[in-house]
């Protein structure tokens, strides 16, 4: 007959037994402590059920009144403490809230192995969560501290060793004081220790070596064989995890000192190990993912090897597997980005692969904001292409409407990661980008163009540059009045001079096209134009000046009327004092060789000789200088400036020598 | 893209032994006469290379024709170098100097001479240059046959270029049908090459440096028809030598397939749509 749980059996029952026990010691404490402990171990919902109510601090109130001759309650309340911390930060924060750092740290000096050993392991716990407090290698005491634990005989000791620098070795400079401690290489020795002993210490290697090129140079590379070696061993070990660190080592290296991983063999080696490892549906294969991204992140033969050991099939076929964790997508994704990033034949593959573009299209609605991300950041990489987009692959509604719904997520990543998406896909290379237009994806960039957050800013402009390249007359027509004159005017003068950029990009290819598009300028009484003259004065990035210089080139091949108002704005002085030399010819003298050219074309169009004021704009070209400064140009450096010289000296020279 | 030259001439041949045929009473050859019929009713008024070149020089502007003119000019210029020969580690390494007249954007008009012996014929064309990476030797783009005789509508194709810069690509095509002799045959085409001749011949060119060289060469080989199928009755199997002028943006070039009419030229011109000088444009991929 079942009869009613005790109330001994239950959490508050078992916390009362606790406290009494704490508070009257003898036997009672280690069965209760020993209940406990087997209660929590493995199960989230009581560790934080028991938390919550105060047992943690009746533990290490237990532990710190224990005597150091009662081994076995000693064990018995690291063990507990360690349950605690293991896998929960509210039970790490707990333990530390109660103080038993100090304690758990005395138990390392005890005489019995076995007391050392479970407070090592819940030291261990501790420091593998981020809320464990920082270890500070500042202090010699501190280094000499964890040397010994290194050097200890026991694996959860050596592992707390390994852990304390995993979880608080961040800066260069506490890099270097490790190495030079002699860390790196007890961890090297660790190697051929346990399994255990080996993937801690694999752990930590990675971190003091990261992005650290003078530690590795000094204690790494090939010629420090062992290590070297002993690397590359590991990479064929027969344990997963263990192969994955290696190679997490490896690319940390390859990352911060490319010289040490120039062997093709070798690198070669390193991807099919990771493409391997990618078969393991738990978290190594997921770190093998992303370690595989940053191994051929920014370096094209690495994006072509891994090309050449197909790893887009092998991912392609895996992403099109059902229910994937969101980590397995991410990953799938940001490999196929970085492996489009460059290569015109991986775009090519992903998108004849079936289903591939609908998976990653689907993914834009993601409840995971990192999932979300990575697909945009694959979208944008797979339309780098030219001939794609030419081709009409992206400009669908499937694409482009799930890609403007992102330009309205909540989460600042998305919203950048999806107006670099567009960016590519507005190019499209189709006169009358309708879909677009007519989707509501205008409105939504105007509106991103207006963000307080300058790379949303940025973003949303460049976006409508793009898409107002070649864009047919009606089209332009309806993305300026949704952008507005005096936005536009705005952004041209914004605080960040890479919107500038990009804005005046837009404005140049505003003015491109029909002759009547130059008239987008001239209104308000030449608010645009003159906005772009007074940047041209005032900016010092050349990128903006050379944008400026184009709108300034693209007015000035329009007729009599749009090439005085260009003279004007060009022979302004740059500042008040008219001593100083007109802006054109100190933009002629640029160290820059593509704003000499813009400001050439500028001059050529000025100059061309058979408009009614032709002459006179030479003649006044010529007094201000910009004749003679083209002159000493005529050898210019950059062929593509020399030759338009030239010609504006060629056309300047129609009207007479100018040379007396 | 070029009609499909060497199935024309067979039916043109047959078209010479239709009567023949014909009086044999064969059922086969009534079939002939048939499509060389409809053949016929496709191809209405097919516009002659001397009309063609009109058409395209009439479009350009006074100023163009005055654009080249030579004028001495009071200044010693240094003249355009010749190609040279690179040597040590710079051994045909450097990438090409950007031209703005060949960058995003920008559009060309001319003629393809498709003259066959049996025909006198040229389409106008359009180019618009819509992708440039001179790091990897690449451009790409549009090209427009306006007057196609056996098309309704204007046959857009997207061509993909590569650029003679010897680090990328070297003078010898080394694939699409193109032996050296045919690449040199072709090349030695365009006067500008002449200089280049004898190191081609040893290497390709691959130890030339023509990074400060006045024109680019170029194949151009379209990939795919934008707005009509691949049964259009055109072909791009071939490709196209092209040489272009930084000076003036002219672009000269043959078209290359074995099946088809040798030696079709293709000759452009920058346009400017209208304006009183050059005008540009960009875009930049993220």
């Amino acid at each position: 007959m079942p009869g009613s749980a005790s109330s001994t059996h239950r959490p508050e029952g078992l916390i009362e037994r606790l406290r009494s026990a704490a508070a009257d010691g003898g036997e009672a404490k280690l069965k209760v402590l020993r209940e406990l402990k087997n209660q929590i171990i493995g199960n989230r919902t009581k560790k934080l059920s028991y938390i919550k109510l105060g047992a943690v601090p009746s533990v290490v109130s237990i532990l710190s009144s224990a005597s150091s001759s009662v081994d076995c309650l000693l064990v018995q309340c690291a063990a507990t403490i360690g349950s605690f911390a293991c896998g929960v930060d509210a039970g790490v924060k707990a333990v530390l809230d109660a103080g038993a750092f100090p304690h758990l740290i005395n138990l390392l000096s005890h005489s019995n192995e076995k007391v050392v050993d479970a407070g090592a392991r819940a030291l261990k716990m501790i420091y593998q969560s981020k809320a464990a407090p920082k270890y500070d290698f500042f202090q010699q005491k501190n280094i000499e501290f964890l040397i010994s634990l290194l050097d200890k005989n026991n694996e959860n000791v050596t592992g707390l060793g390994a852990s304390i620098i995993t979880h608080s070795c961040e800066t260069n400079n506490e890099q270097k004081i490790l190495a030079n401690a002699g860390v790196l290489k007890k961890l090297i020795n660790l190697l051929k220790g346990t399994t255990t002993q080996r993937d801690a210490s694999l752990e930590s290697f990675a971190t003091i070596i990261q992005q650290n090129p003078e530690v590795i140079t000094k204690f790494v590379g090939p010629e420090n064989g062992t290590t070297w070696g002993s690397l590359l061993e590991l990479t064929k070990d027969r344990y997963p995890r263990t192969r994955l660190l290696a190679c997490i080592c490896l690319t940390k290296i390859k990352n911060a000192a490319p010289s040490y991983l120039q062997s093709v063999g070798i690198r070669t080696k390193l991807i099919l190990v990771l493409l391997e490892l990618v078969d393991d549906f738990g978290q190594v294969g997921d770190e093998a993912l992303f370690t595989l991204s940053s191994f051929i992140e920014h370096e094209e033969d690495l994006q072509k090897l891994a090309f050449e050991a197909n790893t887009i099939d092998k991912l392609c076929h895996q992403m099109q597997k059902e229910s994937l964790q969101a980590k397995r997508l991410q990953g799938i994704f940001t490999i196929l980005a970085n492996l489009c990033s460059n290569l015109e034949s991986c775009r090519s593959i992903v998108l004849q692969s079936p289903k591939a573009l609908t998976i990653i299209t689907d993914a834009l609605t993601h409840t995971t904001t990192d999932v979300r991300v990575a697909a945009c950041v694959c979208l944008k990489n797979v339309s780098r292409s030219v001939k794609l987009l030419s081709a009409g692959h992206f400009m669908t509604e499937a694409v482009i409407m799930p890609v403007i719904q992102l330009l309205y997520d909540t989460s600042t990543s998305v919203q950048v990661a999806a107006l670099c998406t567009v960016s590519n896909l507005v190019v499209d290379f189709r006169p009358h980008k309708s879909l677009f237009v007519q989707s509501g994806g205008v409105k939504q960039l105007v509106e991103l163009s207006k963000s307080m957050d300058s790379s949303v800013r940025l973003n949303a402009v460049w976006a409508l540059r793009n898409l107002m390249f070649l864009v047919d007359t009606r089209s332009k027509e309806e993305i300026f009045m949704e952008i507005k004159l005096f936005p536009l005017t705005r952004l041209v003068s914004d605080s960040n001079p890479s919107v500038q950029e990009q804005a005046l990009g837009l404005v140049c290819n505003l003015v491109n096209g029909p002759l009547d598009s130059i008239m987008y300028l001239f209104t308000e009484e030449g608010l645009l134009l003159n906005t772009v003259g007074r940047e041209l004065r005032r900016a010092s990035k050349p990128q903006v000046l050379v944008q400026a210089m184009y709108v300034m080139c693209n007015v000035a091949s329009g007729k009599e009327f749009e090439k005085e108002a260009v003279m004007h704005q060009l022979l302004s002085h740059s500042s008040e004092d008219d001593n100083t030399e007109s802006i054109i010819v100190s933009l002629l003298q640029s160290d820059v060789a593509s704003l000499r050219t813009a400001a050439v074309w500028t001059v050529v169009n000025l100059t061309i000789p058979t408009g009614a004021g032709a002459l006179a704009r030479v003649v006044k070209l010529r007094n201000a200088g910009v004749v003679s400064q083209l002159k000493n140009m005529v050898n210019d450096p950059c062929l593509d400036v020399k030759l338009r010289v030239r010609t504006a000296l060629g056309q300047s020279m129609t009207f007479g020598d100018f040379s007396t | 893209m070029a009609e499909v030259y060497e199935s024309e001439r067979k039916k043109d041949n047959l078209e010479e032994a239709e009567e023949a045929v014909v009086a044999d009473g064969d059922g086969v050859s009534v079939a002939v006469k048939k499509a060389a019929q409809t053949r016929r009713t496709l191809n209405p008024g097919r516009l002659n290379w001397g009309d063609a070149r009109r058409v395209v020089s009439e479009s350009h502007s006074r100023y163009r024709q005055n654009f080249l003119d030579t004028v001495k000019m009071p200044v010693r210029m240094v003249e355009s170098p010749a190609p040279s020969n690179s040597s040590g580690a710079n051994h045909g390494q450097t990438c090409l100097q950007p031209c703005s007249l060949l960058s995003v954007g920008q559009a060309f008009s001319g003629t393809q001479n498709v003259s066959s012996p049996q025909k006198d014929e040229a389409w106008r064309v359009n180019v618009r240059i819509q992708g440039c990476d001179l790091n990897h030797g690449y451009l790409c783009g549009t090209m427009e046959a306006l007057n196609v005789p056996m098309a309704d509508t204007p046959v857009v194709t997207f061509w993909e270029g590569e650029i003679v810069d010897t680090k990328n690509h070297t003078f010898f095509t080394n694939k699409w049908k193109a032996t050296s002799e045919v690449d040199i045959e072709h090349w030695t085409k365009f006067p500008s090459f002449s200089p280049l001749l004898s190191q081609v011949e040893v290497d390709g060119g691959k130890s030339l440096d023509l990074s400060n060289y006045q024109y680019i060469f170029m194949r151009w080989k379209e990939q795919y028809f934008v707005n009509v199928g691949a049964d259009c009755g055109l072909t791009i199997a071939g490709f196209y030598y092209v040489c272009f002028s930084c000076v003036d943006g002219s672009i000269n070039g043959y078209y290359y397939d074995p099946n088809s009419s040798p030696f079709q030229k293709l000759e452009l011109k920058t346009t400017n749509e209208g304006r009183s000088g050059f005008s540009f444009s960009s875009y930049e991929l993220q």
